[in-house]
């Protein structure tokens, strides 16, 4: 998947799931965006959270699973976080890398148990 | 001080900053007040932040719910896609979706050669998140199992597989989380 991929699907969907270290363990949120630009804006974070994530390389996953046409769809951010201090409560990840794969299709746990080693994702040059 | 407020701006806002305020932000106030002044003549970014707050994802804002963990174990029974967070490489983060299956209160998830496998080869603390959330995000649940991630044998795999309704080939590997802790959220929206 190319970064225009990416892009386009990460404009798609407006909740993903930020990774990142909490006591030095990882750990893992669903939360609301807004992609603008290249720019992932985290969106009405709890301040203490937004805080938290100020300044912290973060992963911010945005993925989609259609079960019943078993496709679907999976685009990794990875890159600093940063409080914007002109919208409270908004918390901005510019992308040093954007991944994006196409999830084979998997209905199941069998049929994950029986496929072939999943894809793996291409590293493209980040902003 | 001025600086360090101007630097916490995105490069890319800079840009915005730069377009609407000039070569002169001085200081904190002037690029608030220029992001302000971009506020007014509806940018491309502050007219979708605008938007986002009309759309009001509201995670986590106080309109939620602790649940407790015999609710957050009858969820994770009941679904079988999530995604691990693991910390990849020199405290990158990574995220991936996930088929699982609960056993006991540790998660199986299968896995071919690769970094979240090296992950559990090393034993590291991981955190497995599944969830339910609307379009808007403002009603669904999200359930956090945190523990150590480890590689099982190939005698579990075995043994495993003899009480779980799926076959594993001789290359799959099964990563196993074992459970430390368990927490779970429900979303009320507004």
């Amino acid at each position: 998947m190319d970064r225009r991929d990416c892009l386009r699907l990460l404009a798609q969907s407006n909740v993903g799931r930020v990774a990142f270290s909490e006591r030095a363990l990882p750990t893992i949120r669903p939360v609301g965006y807004t992609l603008v630009g290249a720019l992932v804006v985290l969106r009405a974070t709890p301040k203490a959270l937004a805080r938290q994530l100020d300044g912290q390389v973060v992963a911010f996953e945005v993925d989609e699973i259609d079960h019943v046409h078993a496709s679907g769809w999976s685009v990794l951010v990875t890159g600093t976080a940063r409080l914007l201090q002109q919208a409270p409560e908004s918390v901005a990840i510019t992308p040093s890398s954007l991944t994006g794969r196409w999830l084979p299709a998997v209905t199941s746990v069998s049929s994950e148990m029986n496929r072939d080693p999943p894809g793996q994702r291409r590293a493209l040059a980040g902003s | 001080m001025a600086t360090r407020t101007i630097g916490q701006v995105p490069r890319s806002l800079m840009s915005l900053v730069e377009r609407h305020g000039g070569s002169a932000v001085a200081n904190a106030r002037a690029a608030a007040a220029t992001i302000g002044s971009a506020v007014a003549e509806r940018s491309e970014l502050t007219r979708l932040l605008l938007l986002s707050d009309t759309a009001s994802v509201v995670l986590d804002a106080g309109d939620l719910t602790v649940m407790d963990v015999e609710e957050c174990l009858r969820l994770l029974a009941g679904n079988s896609y999530g995604r691990l967070a693991y910390i990849a490489r020199r405290g990158v983060p990574d995220i991936v979706p996930v088929n699982y299956v609960l056993h006991g209160a540790d998660i199986l998830i299968r896995s071919g050669a690769g970094p979240k496998l090296q992950a559990a080869e090393r034993g590291d603390l991981v955190a497995f998140e599944v969830d339910q959330v609307d379009d808007l995000g403002q009603l669904g649940w999200s359930v956090v199992v945190h523990g150590s991630a480890t590689k099982v044998s190939w005698g579990d795999q075995q043994h495993l597989a003899s009480r779980q309704p799926w076959a594993n080939g001789p290359r799959s590997q099964v990563i196993r989380i074992l459970a430390r802790r368990i927490s779970g959220r429900r979303l009320h929206g507004a």
